[in-house]
């Protein structure tokens, strides 16, 4: 979060004149994909700094692969600007744009070494003998392959080849880096390595990065800004604190960690929303919000980590189930015709909670969102 | 417009040298003494004779397709069932008759079959026989040599399916209780039945039209209709009513076809293949349509437990030795010619009484033989070429765009796979008729393309649709234009799709001996027409000879294939096949 807005601010004191350092800004507007009558991408807006990483994320079919296609180049839009760097580049062909590009399967010319696919963008560039060999080996350098250069696509492993498809995209210092699911082909000790290693390059190179996951701990971590899609919109884009902890709707609160669904009823009066839960004897009250319009139900958002669990004989909520993680012992709750998952910290000393054990229910007003709908 | 750009080479050269003359050939059928009459129709059906032959055809067939996919099944099924290393190899020996010339193969089942012939020899060796059979010149060697001929037809698109079937499915249905031959019955016999249906489909069609193995193994009572036609041509002079038989022939086929067009032009479909639908479709369509089907193994499902038991213990052993013996078939040509082309004797005699190298010395000498072995490998090379110029952009052209004609267009290429070529022959023959054309080379040059490019057209895109398109975008991304990424990425890693295709469009040409009887002139012999007077008039050791040189050629691009196929494919990583 604080590396996007500092981009920003730099960017506002940079004024107009625009350096080599502060290209790659990308902005699509009110951009479309219509597959035959299903809208794959519909009406997203999205405003990308310079230098920024931001995730597209979303399950398969939520548009999040057409919306970078588009950017790329290998989708024509329905309708919709792209912009880059100013300049619309709707009509303009890939290989002009200018971007690169990691594809989830590495994509590496088989029929050419290591240093060949390398050179390969560099030689479309007009780079001849010294100074393509050099690239070479400060981009194989820089993805920590130095030696590789000769080898075929083949020989190396997943992991080895991503890199190497990374160093390929990069090696042409393109002020913008498209990556498609890039780790989805790699086991899970692998992904969390290469996670690391990506942030790293990415400080180091300054490139905008736009990256595709349908895996939210990805996004999460590598990110300053998500953009979670659900059926071709944009659900919301933010630091990935704000998504956690203001979900924009019942979607991203739901999709973002965990989290529990109270159905409420709503009330309004003055500027103002009551929702009651008749089921925990809860009652929220919030400021209206532009969502909150009109319906009289509601859902009430709580993640498990505030939902405070007590024992206690005369309550009405009984344990059903727990598991036991370490640090935390993860509770389902039964609570009239709702069930809850609660998250509580486990101290030395305090014995754990039991299935049938009764316990009261407490719940942070503060950290509870309501959103309109029912379930 | 791109599409029709790449396109427009091959339609021009297929509508000059193949729609127009079949056109023309259809309009001279409904022609007589210059006006417009059904005359030459209605004199074929007054003709009892044609009728005969006609059914007799059909019958020929129907049966050769029977008899294909009942020994082609257990081969098919048992090499799915093979690790990929010994199904390649099992499918290149496939593969082997398919590529090499009918002629060979016939001239060998004269060889193997004749009164004194091994076969023979070995049945009065065993006391089965007190006298030679007579198995050649008569049905019985027009049998064996068609369906050694067609069996190939029939085990690729039998293999093709059988190797999807996820053999999970049999598992799963032998873990809920299935005896596994009736896990075979209910799970991978309905999800064949499509490669059953385009095997025979194939077989069929291939067989109606068929000329080199009636006419060289067959007696006077095995008179096909397409030696009818070349018969009218040739001898008789009797034009009208070879067009009318040939128009006939042509419409016959090409009706079948359509029927099962779905089946065939399965390879534009684009819809991934996805086993389970596969089946799933199958079965569904099995049970909906033959419900007195289920009933029936409803009634039968005690005894025929018992019986499915009883082959639980018997099938291994019978799909391996039935398996055995087909692969055996295919092959048993080729081991007879090889002895035979290093014979001493002065004629064919099996086993030969002496090696020596006297057969290969005078192919060397003889010039006839010489110039007819340069005709061929210079007019069926040019043609190869030609078919991969114009075949390789059309390929390209049905896979990578869409517009309303690509099916039509489709078919129309590869349909010189289905019409018999001697009704292609014909109509060329009354086309060039009268001008210089005959005898020409540049008559065969146009011949060998047309049939050799829809091959060229058929291969490339098998290449193209296994062709992983994200290294395309990939290249794009990095900074090249189209062009580029088809000098730089495609075409490269396409070398071996390439040469597959440039080698079928020549052993099509090299191999053709039909045009050959229609277009062949003093100046223009190519080999085949040689190899086919020889075998027809004195039938010496000398084809075999040539059979064994073939047969080294054949086996040394074979081998330059794999190593291109190495050199690109060895570095080709698994993930980019799979996307």
């Amino acid at each position: 979060m604080s590396v996007s807005t500092a981009m920003v601010s730099e960017k506002a004191t940079a004024g107009v004149a625009t350096s080599q350092s502060q290209r790659g800004s990308v902005s699509v507007n009110s951009l479309t994909k219509m597959f035959g009558p299903v809208k794959a991408v519909d009406d997203v807006s999205l405003s990308i700094e310079p230098g920024e990483f931001v995730a597209l994320l979303g399950s398969s079919g939520s548009g999040k692969s057409t919306l970078l296609m588009m950017i790329a180049g290998f989708e024509v839009s329905s309708s919709g600007d792209i912009m880059l760097d100013g300049v619309r580049i709707n009509d303009v062909p890939s290989h002009r744009r200018g971007f690169g590009m990691v594809f989830q399967s590495y994509a590496l010319f088989p029929h050419m070494t290591i240093a060949e696919n390398i050179a390969y963008p560099l030689r479309r560039r007009g780079l001849r003998g010294g100074d393509v060999e050099r690239e070479v080996t400060k981009a194989l350098k820089l993805v920590a392959l130095d030696g590789y250069g000769a080898r075929l696509p083949s020989q190396l492993s997943g992991g080895q080849q991503q890199r190497v498809a990374l160093a390929r995209a990069l090696v042409f210092r393109p002020p913008l880096l498209l990556m498609d699911e890039p780790l989805g082909a790699l086991d899970r000790k692998l992904r969390q390595q290469l996670q690391m290693e990506i942030k790293l390059i990415h400080k180091e190179v300054g490139s905008t990065i736009i990256f595709v996951t349908h895996d939210q701990e990805e996004a999460l971590s590598m990110a300053d800004r998500v953009a979670v899609l659900e059926r071709g919109r944009l659900q919301q884009c933010g630091t990935p604190r704000e998504l956690y902890e203001q979900p924009a709707t019942a979607f991203v609160a739901d999709f973002i960690g965990e989290m529990n669904f109270l159905p409420v009823e709503l009330r309004r009066s003055g500027g103002e929303v009551c929702a009651r839960s008749a089921d925990v004897g809860l009652e929220v009250i919030q400021e209206a919000s532009q969502v909150l319009t009109s319906g009289d139900r509601g859902l009430l958002a709580v993640r498990p980590e505030y939902i405070g669990l007590t024992p206690d004989e005369r309550a009405t909520a009984t344990v059903l189930e727990s598991a036991y993680t370490g640090t935390n012992q993860s509770v389902l709750v039964q609570v009239g015709s709702i069930r809850l998952t609660a998250r509580t910290s486990v101290s030395p000393g305090r014995p754990l909670f039991q299935s049938g054990q009764r316990v009261r229910i407490e719940i942070e007003a503060a950290h509870t969102r309501v959103f309109p709908g029912a379930r | 417009m791109v599409p029709i750009l790449l396109l427009l080479p091959i339609v021009i050269l297929f509508s000059v040298g193949y729609v127009v003359p079949l056109a023309q050939l259809v309009l001279k059928s409904l022609q007589h003494d210059g006006a417009w009459s059904l005359n030459s129709y209605i004199e074929i059906a007054n003709s009892p004779a044609f009728l005969w032959i006609v059914l007799r055809t059909i019958a020929l067939a129907a049966t050769v397709t029977i008899v294909c996919l009942l020994i082609a099944y257990p081969l098919a099924y048992a090499i799915s069932k093979c690790s990929p290393r010994a199904a390649s190899l099992l499918l290149l020996i496939v593969t082997l008759p398919y590529l090499t010339s009918v002629l060979i193969r016939t001239y060998a089942w004269i060889v193997l079959l004749s009164p004194n012939g091994p076969i023979n020899q070995l049945f009065l060796r065993l006391g089965l026989i007190s006298e030679p059979l007579q198995m050649v010149f008569n049905s019985v060697g027009v049998y064996v040599g068609m369906v050694q001929v067609q069996l190939p037809l029939m085990v690729f698109p039998l293999y093709a399916v059988l190797a999807r079937v996820d053999p999970s499915l049999a598992k799963a249905a032998q873990s809920l209780g299935s005896p596994p031959t009736d896990a075979f019955l209910r799970v991978t016999l309905p999800a064949s039945i499509p490669g059953v249906i385009s095997g025979c489909t194939l077989v069929f069609l291939s067989s109606l039209g068929f000329y080199i193995t009636p006419e060289l193994l067959g007696g006077p009572d095995s008179y096909l209709i397409a030696q009818g036609i070349s018969l009218r041509v040739l001898i008789l002079g009797n034009f009208d009513e070879a067009a009318a038989q040939s128009s006939i022939l042509m419409f016959a086929v090409i009706a079948v076809f359509l029927i099962f067009r779905q089946r065939i032009a399965e390879e534009l479909d684009d819809r991934p293949h996805n086993n389970i639908s596969l089946v799933g479709k199958s079965t569904s369509g099995l049970s909906a349509r033959w419900p007195i089907l289920v009933r029936l193994t409803a009634v039968l499902h005690g005894p025929s437990t018992r019986l499915h038991e009883a082959l639980t213990v018997a099938r291994r052993p019978a799909l391996y030795v039935s398996a055995g013996l087909t692969l055996l078939f295919l092959v048993l040509p080729f081991v007879v010619v090889i002895p035979l082309a290093f014979s001493d004797a002065p004629y064919l005699t099996f086993p030969p009484p002496a090696y020596s190298l006297r057969w290969f010395s005078s192919l060397l000498k003889n010039t006839q033989w010489l110039d007819a072995l340069s005709f061929s490998l210079r007019w069926a090379g040019l043609s190869a070429l030609l078919s991969v110029a114009i075949g390789v952009p059309a390929a390209f052209a049905l896979v990578r765009y869409r517009f309303s004609a690509r099916v039509p267009v489709y078919l129309l290429l590869i349909s010189p796979l289905i019409v018999p070529h001697v009704v292609i022959a014909v109509s060329l023959f009354f086309a060039l008729a009268g001008s210089s054309l005959i005898g020409n080379p540049l008559a065969f040059a146009l011949s060998y393309t047309i049939i050799g490019a829809p091959y060229t057209v058929v291969v490339m895109i098998a290449g193209l649709k296994r062709f992983n398109r994200t290294l395309e975008l990939a290249a794009a991304s990095l900074g090249s234009s189209p062009l580029v990424t088809l000098r730089t990425v495609t075409l490269p890693l396409l070398l071996p799709t390439l040469a597959s295709a440039a080698l079928f469009a020549f052993i099509v040409g090299f191999d053709d001996v039909v045009f050959g009887l229609f277009l062949s002139g003093p100046t223009a012999t190519p080999l085949p027409m040689r190899m086919w007077d020889n075998i027809r008039l004195e039938i010496s050791p000398q084809i075999a000879v040539i059979a064994v040189l073939f047969l080294i050629v054949l086996a040394l691009l074979m081998l330059l294939r794999l190593f291109v196929g190495a050199v690109v494919q060895g570095r080709r990583p698994q993930e980019s096949l799979h996307r």
